[in-house]
């Protein structure tokens, strides 16, 4: 039986967002609050901001949408919807983290999945640029010809290197 | 301004108060009384601007050098000359290490911003990320190297290269990390995407040069005796069995490609410890076969999928039907089988796809001796109800009346799940009598009509050709098979193009021996005239 039962999820900044129940249990943080009888009043989420939980909610719907289709083809275009949505043009960098945060917070777990899997597509692409601490200079893990196979070696190359 | 610098021995000494804080402004150091010490800081402090805002000027070195030149002149005896080169080389180390110290610190403060994950959700993104990622990651910084060292990045460990460059102490560190997290393991040499479509091409690769390793061998120095080799040796796997075989325990999948060095001993003590392996994949090996499926037998009785291609095609014929009925005995949860380029006879072949209730798919390919007669009569068993793939590629021996006679079983309704068929073969197919009389283009197999009622099977009978057209017969096919397959790639390592084809290709293999089945035929395709299935087959 289809409750559609509404339920207020507040952000930090204090924006208030309804959405129905079976959008807001892909949380598994939120389905435990509604069982354990939190849910009278909205929800609050105070690690969570209104831009982020927007998008979350976004994505829930979509998915709570196509797995009611339960159809086969709805699985290629539901990966597409996927990419689509997490685009590094359509999130920043900054907010890809947000968004794993806000996943890992609530408990969302193919939201994190992806999220993260586009974070290690992104290192795997030389698209994160982290500062090296021992070569002194803004290092992408593009520099492969001063980066190691394996770090065994790692310590005494760091001498090699810095010296 | 210069001398003042050299001669400030009224201050405790500059590489002395460098040890104690890396930054200067913080707090004055605890021991000294507070008002000297303060005001001896602040001393410090001065000179060390001054200094600094010298190391500005381009000329700086030179002026440097001058001045400390100038002032060993001035000193008087050898001793103090010596003192004061010594007090000049702390001095300069210890600021270099400070500095040093602080860019680490402002590193680790930029990286902190700027990725803003905590540990717990790195180590899911690292685990996420392939071995050789994960090293680069790794060797980044130093929140990056703690959460790399996470026995969750380990999982799924893949070490295979192109070219050797990976050593028994990068997969001894990388075992030893993932512990009792260890699922997969993929070791070897394994040859680039450049493998050419469509052909049966073995895994098999030998290495050229033991010494061919990228520029960057970290392990340069030590190729000489006694010393760490630079490639994988017959120990390699030994990590699995440390520590009370804790990664071995759960390995779940083992996969080794062209390790020149491994040796059946080796390999078995390796299988000794993993009773949890699932799929276990084994590609040019010096490992004969009886002793690898023995030990397989007594140790991976949870096995689903065996792999093994040898290193010596053909020329492995210790198979003896004992090790066939033992393994399948002890293995009931086989569901894909295959066997590349060993010496296989039909009986001992037999007790194995009969003998393996689950068995799904079946890869004999580049195989000698087998004729086809194991596929005889499978109607009533497991295989005949459960097989879907069967592959048969460059079977030398492989004769083209025992393809017949298994296609009108199929006719007959056998082999219901059957999905794919691969019978392709460079020398074309054996004729009936002495093998050496090659068919290339059979006329007893009735292709057509299994194309016609068995549409959901994907056969591939790629022969060469002695000419003649196909394309009327292509497009009779083309609107028969159905396209879509689901070709198990990974499992055969070779990349064939998907496409469905029955048809003779282009090669001109002229095998002088048996060439004599193809004068009698107008075209190079096969009529099928009768529909019977007792019918006898009588080669042309």
């Amino acid at each position: 039986m289809a409750s559609s039962r509404k339920i207020t999820l507040r952000s930090s900044d204090g924006e208030s967002f309804e959405v129905e129940e079976a959008v807001a249990v892909e949380s598994q943080t939120i389905k435990h609050m509604i069982e354990d009888d939190c849910a009278d009043n909205a929800i609050p989420l105070p690690n969570v901001t209104s831009k982020i939980l927007a998008k979350v909610i976004e994505y829930c719907k979509k998915h709570v949408d196509a797995s009611k289709a339960e159809d086969r083809v709805n699985d290629e275009d539901l990966k597409a919807w996927d990419a689509a949505f997490i685009k590094v043009d359509q999130v920043d960098q900054a907010t890809l983290f947000d968004l794993i945060l806000a996943a890992n917070y609530l408990n969302i777990k193919s939201l994190l999945d992806l999220t993260c899997q586009t974070v290690a597509d992104m290192i795997k692409g030389n698209l994160f640029p982290v500062r090296n601490e021992w070569l002194n200079f803004t290092f992408s893990i593009a520099n492969r010809e001063l980066v190691l196979v394996c770090l065994t070696e790692w310590v005494a190359h760091r001498r090699l290197f810095c010296s | 301004m210069d001398t003042v610098l050299f001669h400030s021995a009224t201050a405790p000494s500059p590489s002395s108060m460098a040890n104690k804080r890396p930054c200067p402004s913080s707090s004055p150091p605890p021991p000294p009384p507070a008002s000297s010490s303060s005001s001896s800081f602040n001393q410090i402090d001065h000179l060390f601007d001054a200094f600094l805002s010298l190391a500005d000027s381009s000329s700086r070195s030179h002026s440097i050098d001058l001045s400390f030149d100038r002032l060993l002149d001035s000193t008087a005896s050898d001793r103090e000359q010596a003192l004061l080169i010594d007090r000049a080389l702390r001095l300069g180390s210890s600021i270099t290490e400070a500095a040093r110290r602080s860019a680490r610190k402002r590193a680790t403060k930029h990286n902190s911003v700027a990725w803003a994950l905590p540990p717990d959700l790195t180590i899911k993104v690292f685990s996420m990320l392939d071995s050789q990622s994960l090293c680069y990651a790794a060797a980044t910084c130093s929140l990056f190297n703690k959460c790399a060292m996470d026995p969750l990045c380990y999982t799924n460990i893949d070490l295979t290269t192109v070219v050797p460059k990976v050593n028994n102490a990068v997969v001894s560190t990388m075992i030893q990390r993932a512990g009792r997290s260890l699922q997969s393991l993929k070791l070897g040499i394994v040859p680039g995407p450049t493998i050419s479509p469509g052909s049966s091409q073995p895994l098999v690769y030998t290495i050229r040069s033991s010494v061919d390793v990228s520029n960057f061998s970290w392990n340069d120095k030590k190729t000489r005796q006694g010393k760490e080799s630079p490639i994988l040796t017959r120990t390699c796997l030994s990590p699995l069995s440390a520590d009370g075989s804790a990664a071995g325990i759960l390995l779940r999948r083992l996969h080794l490609y062209n390790i020149e060095r491994m040796d059946s001993a080796s390999l078995c003590m390796a299988l000794s410890v993993c009773p949890s392996l699932i799929d276990l994949e084994i590609v040019g090996l010096h490992v004969e076969l009886r002793q690898f499926l023995t030990s397989v037998g007594l140790n991976c009785h949870l096995i689903e999928r065996l792999f093994f291609e040898s290193s010596k095609t053909g020329r492995d014929d210790s198979l003896k039907s004992p090790t066939c009925v033992d393994l399948v005995n002890n293995c009931p949860h086989l569901t894909s089988l295959s066997l590349r380029g060993f010496k296989l006879h039909d009986c001992k072949v037999r007790t194995l796809v009969k003998g393996f209730r689950k068995l799904r798919y079946v890869d004999f390919s580049t195989s000698y001796s087998i004729t086809g007669n194991f596929l005889r009569n499978l109607g009533s068993t497991s295989m005949g109800t459960l097989l879907e793939f069967l592959i048969l590629r460059d079977c030398m021996h492989l004769k083209e009346t025992e393809v017949a006679r298994f296609f009108t079983a199929v006719l007959a309704g056998d082999f219901k799940c059957l999905r794919h068929v691969d019978i392709s073969n460079k020398e074309g197919l054996a004729s009936e009598g002495d093998w050496y009389n090659r068919s290339y283009c059979s006329s007893v197999i009735p292709f057509k009509q299994v194309v016609e009622e068995r549409p959901d099977i994907c056969l591939l009978a790629d022969f060469p050709s002695e000419g003649g057209s196909f394309s009327e017969m292509e497009q009779i096919i083309d609107s028969d098979l159905n396209s879509e397959i689901g070709l198990p790639l990974h499992h055969n390592g070779h990349a064939s193009d998907s496409s469905v084809f029955i048809s003779s290709s282009e090669s001109s293999y002229n095998s002088d021996q048996g060439s004599g089945n193809e004068d009698s035929r107008d075209s190079s395709y096969v009529i099928y005239e009768e529909s019977s299935d007792e019918l006898d087959y009588f080669p042309i």
